[in-house]
């Protein structure tokens, strides 16, 4: 199964929002640590300084490598995605059964020209982030023609099936008619 | 279009009152003293007549004003049935107007609580087919016991379905338990540790009656042991009120299956009808809790959307049997679901590793615990007895918890039919889950660097169902296994 890559971009959008949720952190952790670095023991000091060295090495490696391991993939049976940083999620819902197709975009992924598509089944959801404008609208109208066709194939072989058990039940009672009619 | 527009029975005001009712009782009769005092005051002539009313009106206008309110909710709230839809209108300040699209509707089925069952009304309760509007029909719909059987009629008449079923209790039932196979139901499901503790704590009190014997100590022995016993019973009283509770949930428990529908009836107190739509259903649940597993009794449960979603309410099909029972009389209810068991996928060996290192980590744990308070004793616990109960608790969890391991290794696994998924999971309990492939909404695998390393994964899949019904996890298996459920997850009729 070919599992395609996200754009480039899409990177970089995930180094400005782990950037933006850390700078609450980092700023935080280093202005407790100077502030209260007489009263706090040296222990406790350590560790926030420990924290703030652990959260920038996060904030460095970690969109690179979620960026390498998210990947989505749209058939004309399926939709899914995997993504993940340590451990890798992978996620497969059938177009058969959705429900629901939702494309949102927020302040930053606009900044980038990027969407997000969440689809619903009835029992579950999944998420696909970071998707070019164009590939999202691209992937809600492949969804929205793929639901309606899947949905009159169904609807034709339903009827075929209808078709098939009324003819069988009249040919049943010409046979019974038959039968009497030989009595 | 035809339309019968009609009330829910008056009952339902008192219903709809709940917690009020008992705040209504409690201000009348504590009203009541102060009302005497009132009349007494205004026969001496110590008070007018307006200030006696305005003493005792205040209470009796607030009971009166909530008696009112549910009054008008009554008297403005309307059902109506037509061919398409129930609408349940309400026409207040707001008007509000709820339509359940009759081809929405999965089920239909009626439960009594003791105060319908002394005035004779029940309740109906509509499921639909979407989990998030399952058993949320918004008003209570109550009705007189022939109301009710019409309406059901009626809506089953909408449905397409069989209407010739509805007078259920008037029915034969293919399966019927007595109370003393509930009574063992109770027991057999019942928590292993509770049930231990249980019988414990009625061995010790037993002992403690027997060393109470002689006269003077008589008294204050029996005064001693009274209280524990009475500390056990409180201490106790969740497992004795889920023992208790089950009995009455399942007293008189019957299912039948008719054409394409299985109908379910329970409860002692709570009277429970339900009707249960065979294609409505997405998953059957056998369960094996350890005590069953040991004696090799299983109970099965369907999962379908609205049986099971409330409190205190499960999807039971058939109550603890014998396995061979079991699958006889699963044949008679649910001949669907009746399967030969395919080839069980053992779960991944190279998953061991994790295991086995989770364990190694929970080992070193509990020996450095039993080493600190035990033999170094950095507590400087006087009492031995204490040292030695940490030491053994250590070396019991770390043997339980490597016996739970083993035991899921030859436990979980997964099976391929050929419509049918079966997940097997458990450790010292079994739980065998048997899913169409059809009814799967969704499918998730997990992996972690070992499991990415040795190429396994540990999956989710979901179904339409009650939230805690609705996700079944797996063990861990090759990454093959879960590509060939997605494989049979996406076939569909009209494929092309």
């Amino acid at each position: 199964m070919d599992y395609k890559k996200l754009n480039k971009k899409a990177m970089t959008c995930m180094y400005v929002k782990t950037w933006i949720a850390n700078l609450i952190w980092i700023p935080g952790l280093l202005a407790t640590s100077i502030l209260f670095k007489d009263e706090l023991p040296s222990v406790v000091l350590a560790i926030m300084y420990g924290l703030v060295v652990i959260i920038v090495i996060y904030s460095l490696i970690a969109p690179k490598l979620r960026y390498e391991r998210y990947r989505f993939l749209l058939t004309e049976e399926e939709f899914s995605v995997r993504k993940g940083l340590i451990v890798t999620k992978t996620e497969i819902v059938p177009i058969e059964r959705l429900h629901k197709i939702e494309v949102s975009s927020g302040p930053i992924f606009r900044a980038f020209g990027l969407k997000e598509i969440k689809v619903t089944t009835a029992g579950g959801e999944i998420n696909v982030s970071y998707l070019d404008n164009e590939i999202a609208d691209k992937i809600a109208e492949h969804l929205k023609v793929r639901i309606n066709t899947i949905a009159v194939e169904e609807r034709n072989v339903d009827l075929i099936e209808a078709e098939q058990d009324s003819l069988s039940d009249a040919i049943d009672e010409g046979y019974m008619e038959g039968e009497h009619g030989a009595e | 279009m035809e339309q019968n527009k009609f009330r829910c029975h008056a009952s339902v005001i008192i219903e709809n009152l709940g917690g009020a009712f008992w705040f209504i009782l409690l201000m009348l009769f504590s009203s009541m003293d102060n009302a005497t005092e009132v009349f007494t005051l205004l026969a001496e002539g110590k008070i007018t007549f307006f200030q006696a009313l305005a003493g005792t009106g205040v209470v009796f206008l607030i009971v009166f004003l909530i008696l009112f309110y549910n009054w008008i909710v009554w008297r403005k709230t309307w059902i109506s049935i037509d061919n398409e839809a129930i609408v349940i209108e309400r026409n207040l300040l707001n008007r509000k107007v709820n339509t359940i699209g009759m081809k929405n509707i999965s089920n239909i089925n009626m439960e009594q609580n003791i105060f319908e069952r002394i005035v004779g009304t029940y309740k109906i309760k509509l499921d639909t087919n979407s989990a998030t509007t399952a058993d949320q029909t918004d008003v209570k719909i109550i009705l007189s016991k022939e109301k009710a059987e019409w309406f059901k009629q009626q809506v089953m008449q909408r449905m397409n379905e069989d209407t010739k079923e509805v007078a259920a209790d008037t029915q034969e039932y293919d399966v019927e338990y007595k109370a003393s196979d509930i009574i063992l139901h109770c027991v057999y499901t019942a928590n292993p540790i509770a049930v231990i503790t249980c019988i414990a704590f009625i061995v010790g009190c037993a002992i403690a009656f027997n060393s109470v014997n002689t006269g003077a100590a008589l008294l204050d022995g029996l005064v001693n042991v009274l209280g524990s016993v009475l500390a056990i019973i409180i201490g106790l009283w969740s497992v004795i009120q889920s023992l208790i509770r089950d009995f009455f949930v399942y007293y008189g428990f019957k299912a039948r299956r008719h054409e394409n529908k299985i109908y379910l009836s329970h409860g002692l107190f709570k009277k429970r009808q339900y009707t249960i739509a065979v294609d409505k259903i997405n998953a059957v649940k056998l369960e094996a809790p350890v005590v069953s597993r040991i004696l090799g009794r299983q109970f099965v449960k369907v999962i379908c959307v609205g049986v099971g979603d409330e409190e205190n309410e499960n999807s039971m099909l058939l109550l603890s049997e014998k396995n061979t029972d079991m699958e006889r009389k699963l044949s008679i209810l649910l001949p669907e679901f009746v399967i030969e068991k395919p080839e069980i996928i053992p779960r991944e060996k190279s998953s061991i590793w994790g295991a086995l290192v989770a364990y190694i980590f929970c080992v070193v744990i509990w020996v450095a615990l039993a080493v600190a308070f035990s033999v170094v004793n950095i507590l400087d616990l006087e009492e031995m007895w204490i040292r030695i109960v940490i030491a053994i608790t250590a070396v019991l969890v770390i043997f339980l918890v490597g016996l739970s391991n083993v035991l899921n290794f030859k436990t979980c696994g997964i099976g391929l039919e050929k419509n049918n998924l079966l997940i097997v999971m458990g450790s010292f309990s079994k739980t065998s889950t048997w899913i169409p492939y059809a009814k799967i909404q969704k499918i998730e695998y997990d992996q972690g660097p070992i499991a990415r390393h040795f190429g396994f994964a540990s999956g989710v899949i979901n179904i339409l169902a009650a939230i805690l019904e609705s996700i079944h996890s797996t063990s861990y298996f090759k990454v093959e296994v879960f590509e060939e459920i997605r494989k049979r997850m996406l076939e569909r009729k009209g494929k092309k």
